[in-house]
């Protein structure tokens, strides 16, 4: 088979890609390195708990937190030996996440990748629950979730989205909760196995001393080819209003001093996936303007002690969903939020400095080169940018076409108080 | 990983680590201190001070631009307690000269590293009164803020509980109390100290000019006169002699449980790779007795895991679980350790063990700060070894030896934080 290669030289960074004859778009990114890396990822996440198939007549819905029940579950196999106990043997280090549209299953080593890859593309592609062992991850699970609970930035994180969002399904808690999960059987986790493993909609990305060849040889040893089926996924969600749900979320956790997250909602998210980059990489240069330790907001706060060291900011712009966080710890959110307002209002006005622009563009620019030095980053957010239809070859072209133009008509367009709302985590009164 | 040392002055080493494989260039000014319940809070505030403003760059927000523009070299604070020592200064990571044609981003960066180190922002020959106020909040702040990840407070709180009458239970923070008593003056006293009296260990990992680097430290350390103090040892305790027993309560949903054992081991053995071996195969891994029993077998817990320290010791075995599966994890946790001890360790288990220990040390060479902890940490218990030589140690090893170390360990203290208690159902 042949392999299309892209390559950008500035980085001296290229991959190798084919889609193997069982339908899996595949991508091999040669790096010199100790150690590999592969990623297996399916379009499948948090969010898709209502779909269908084009044959069915009506949707589904499933218990929130299945997709990572699912993940779990699927380290199991049917002879008794789970996935770790096969990675154990080639030595590999093998872990899975879930995000809100996608399950990733992972490993690293620096031996033996191709017993490893196989390892990987076998258990993947081959479920086994029963309620027996279901029941037994309702306990594991309960607990993890318990854990998220407890943790601080976490919480502060998923209430911030459900002020932000009526219902983009953003709002859905990964995990799900200990009721939701409780609901789970092995007959759902199949139909949505069956719904959503399909290899013509799952992508493997690898990286490090590996060659497309061998790769494939392993591919053709363990994929069949996968059944053609058209999933609709129940969009319900997309007619999201532009202002915000709630304007403040306020949870109460053992923590020492309040953290605070205010988020920005933006719904104009570009159609087009350049320009959709575009936005994201501006929207990171427009804060680290606005918020980094360079700035007047910054070091006004943190010189009157009203932030400790850290204030700061974070976006994220898919085809789903588009924030903008900037998050502290203080003393008095509704103090930074004013200040936040007003500041934001200010600059607006005085409109932006040609050379903070120049500096914060150097930042974003340096801090996604920086991101090429590792096997596991690569091919990690290779898999995040492409199901969004993006690819990381191009980013550092795009961000050097960023101008400040550009970075301020962003101020003016998404910054507005009706889009803002703040989720805060205080501290639990001691004395009770 | 060959490393090149180089003296810069009395006590002063640089350590060059030469890799052409990292698009970055990574450097660690680091001060390594006595462990003291006098200096922790001092050693804590110093990198904080130095990073607020120097004579150059006289506000954090000056320094940050001038970072900006060598293409943000993300410089960190650095304060590790490590057995006896105490290592704090700071850490940076910047790109490699090839992708920032304009700029000599490796040496200008080091230049401004040096201007925070030995250039500070004095007034009336002290540290300003405002920046030593502004980073006291935060360092309580910090201080404070320990419990916000419970997992890790839990730890702390073991290691301060079970080494009460030994250095490694001093918190590398110090206590709110002592922050508060922190003056311009004696911080100043204190950066002098450090300057003249701690031995220094510089790390550079990368691709860059060494000798031109070497030049700029060198020239930074001219004016200092240097009488560098050694650390003193710790005696190991080599075996608990009755369990200790802490619980506190905090509002909590999930417990956190963590046991602390005395291994006996003493770093001048040379012997780590045996602990390590045996920690991966008593919890240090996914496919570790811990985890495949009390996680997966039990389903009392989503983590348990342990973790040995090469200076103290000291192994740790930590897990979130109910309070009302406590006992039954502990036992279960202490059965684990009694079977290695019995030498009940499968073929397998003992092969992958072997297998997975190799992939961790391997990997070491991918990453410039792992390199650095490598070999400053292991140069600290005298010790001079690569990942592959101990991959070597490690292929070598019997289960007969591991059985021997496992013999070796008692449970010293057990702590529990506990969520308030609520009515059963």
């Amino acid at each position: 088979m042949s392999y299309t290669v892209k390559e950008n030289k500035m980085l001296g960074e290229k991959y190798y890609t084919f889609k193997h004859k069982s339908g899996l778009e595949v991508f091999v990114f040669p790096k010199n390195m100790t150690t590999s890396y592969a990623i297996f990822a399916t379009r499948y996440g948090a969010v898709d708990n209502r779909f269908k198939l084009d044959t069915d007549k009506e949707f589904t819905s499933v218990p929130d937190g299945i997709a990572h029940f699912l993940e779990h579950k699927m380290f199991e196999c049917e002879n008794g030996i789970d996935a770790f106990e096969r990675y154990a043997k080639t030595g590999a280090n093998a872990n899975a996440f879930t995000g809100n549209n996608l399950t990733g299953y992972i490993f690293s080593c620096t031996e033996n990748f191709y017993e490893s890859l196989e390892i990987l593309l076998d258990f993947v592609t081959h479920p086994y629950f029963t309620e027996k062992t279901v029941q037994k991850e309702q306990g594991i699970i309960g607990q993890e979730i318990k854990m998220y609970e407890d943790n601080p930035g976490t919480r502060l994180h998923r209430e911030l989205l459900k002020a932000l969002y009526k219902k983009n399904k953003m709002r859905v808690d990964i995990a799900g909760t200990v009721d939701s999960i409780a609901e789970i059987t092995a007959e759902i986790l199949y139909k949505c196995y069956n719904t959503f493993y399909n290899l013509r909609n799952m992508t493997l990305a690898v990286c490090g001393d590996v060659t497309p060849k061998e790769v494939e040889e392993i591919c053709d040893k363990v994929l069949k080819t996968a059944e053609n089926i058209t999933v609709i996924r129940d969009t319900e969600d997309e007619d999201e209003p532009k202002e915000v749900y709630k304007k403040r979320a306020v949870c109460k956790l053992d923590v020492s001093k309040p953290i605070m997250a205010i988020g920005v909602k933006d719904v104009n998210i570009p159609k087009d996936v350049k320009e959709r980059t575009k936005k994201a990489y501006a929207t990171e240069i427009l804060d680290e303007i606005l918020f980094s330790q360079s700035s007047d907001f910054y070091n006004k706060l943190y010189s009157q002690n009203l932030i400790s060291q850290d204030l700061s900011s974070g976006c994220e712009i898919t085809k789903n969903c588009s924030f903008n966080v900037i998050s502290a710890e203080t003393s008095d959110p509704e103090r930074v939020y004013s200040e936040f307002c007003e500041y934001v209002e200010e600059m607006k006005k005085k409109g932006l400095d040609k050379e903070a622009f120049e500096l914060s563009k150097r930042t974003v620019y340096a801090s996604n080169i920086k991101s090429f030095d590792s096997v596991e980053d690569i091919a990690n957010n290779f898999i995040f940018n492409y199901f969004d239809g993006a690819d990381i070859l191009d980013t550092p072209e795009i961000i050097n076409s960023i101008t400040l133009e550009y970075v301020t008509d962003l101020l003016n367009d998404t910054f507005k108080e009706e889009y803002y709302a703040m989720s805060i985590v205080e501290p639990i009164g001691k004395d009770k | 990983m060959k490393t090149r040392i180089i003296e810069i002055a009395k006590g002063v080493k640089l350590n060059y680590i030469n890799t052409d494989k990292f698009k970055t260039n990574y450097v660690s000014f680091n001060f390594v201190a006595p462990l003291t319940k006098k200096d922790a809070h001092y050693n804590a505030m110093l990198p904080l001070i130095m990073m607020r403003a120097c004579e150059k760059y006289p506000s954090q927000a000056e320094i940050n631009k001038r970072l900006q523009y060598l293409y943000s070299g993300d410089i960190g604070a650095r304060n590790d307690a490590f057995g006896e020592y105490q290592i704090f200064g700071m850490k940076v990571n910047m790109l490699n000269n090839r992708f920032t044609p304009d700029t000599d981003v490796t040496i200008e960066t080091i230049d401004l590293l040096c201007q925070m180190i030995f250039k500070p922002y004095l007034v009336n020959g002290v540290f300003d009164k405002e920046f030593t106020n502004g980073e006291k909040i935060n360092l309580i702040d910090t201080i404070e803020a320990e419990i916000n990840n419970k997992g890790k407070y839990a730890i702390k709180r073991l290691m301060s509980e079970m080494c009460k009458d030994e250095v490694y239970g001093i918190s590398n923070y110090g206590s709110v109390e002592d922050v508060e008593k922190i003056t311009s003056e004696s911080l100043y006293d204190a950066y002098q100290r450090a300057l003249k009296t701690y031995n220094i260990e510089i790390y550079v990992v990368g691709d860059c000019d060494i000798d031109a680097v070497c030049q700029k430290f060198k020239e930074n350390f001219d004016t200092i006169e240097r009488a560098p103090i050694e650390v003193e040892r710790t005696p190991i305790v080599e075996k608990a002699t009755s369990i200790k027993e802490v619980v506190d309560i905090e509002n909590v949903q999930q417990g956190k449980l963590v046991l602390g054992f005395r291994t006996g081991y003493d770093y001048k053995e040379n012997k780590y790779h045996l602990l390590q071996l045996f920690n991966e195969i008593y919890g240090g891994s996914p496919t570790a007795k811990l985890f495949m029993n009390v996680r997966e077998k039990m389903s009392l817990c989503y983590y348990c895991r342990s973790m040995v320290n090469q200076r103290t010791g000291i192994m740790l075995v930590s897990s979130g679980v109910e309070a009302k599966n406590k006992e039954i994890a502990q036992n279960a946790i202490v059965e684990q350790l009694d079977m290695i001890k019995n030498g009940e360790i499968t073929d397998e288990e003992f092969i992958n063990a072997k297998k997975s220990i190799k992939n961790g040390y391997m990997s070491i060479y991918d990453s410039a700060e792992a390199m650095e902890t490598w070999v400053f940490l292991r140069s600290l218990c005298d010790i001079i070894t690569t990942p592959k030589d101990e991959c070597e140690k490690i292929a070598k090893t019997t289960i007969k030896e591991i059985e021997e170390i496992a013999n070796r360990i008692t449970l010293d203290t057990v702590y529990f934080l506990k969520g308030e208690e609520k009515e059963e159902k």
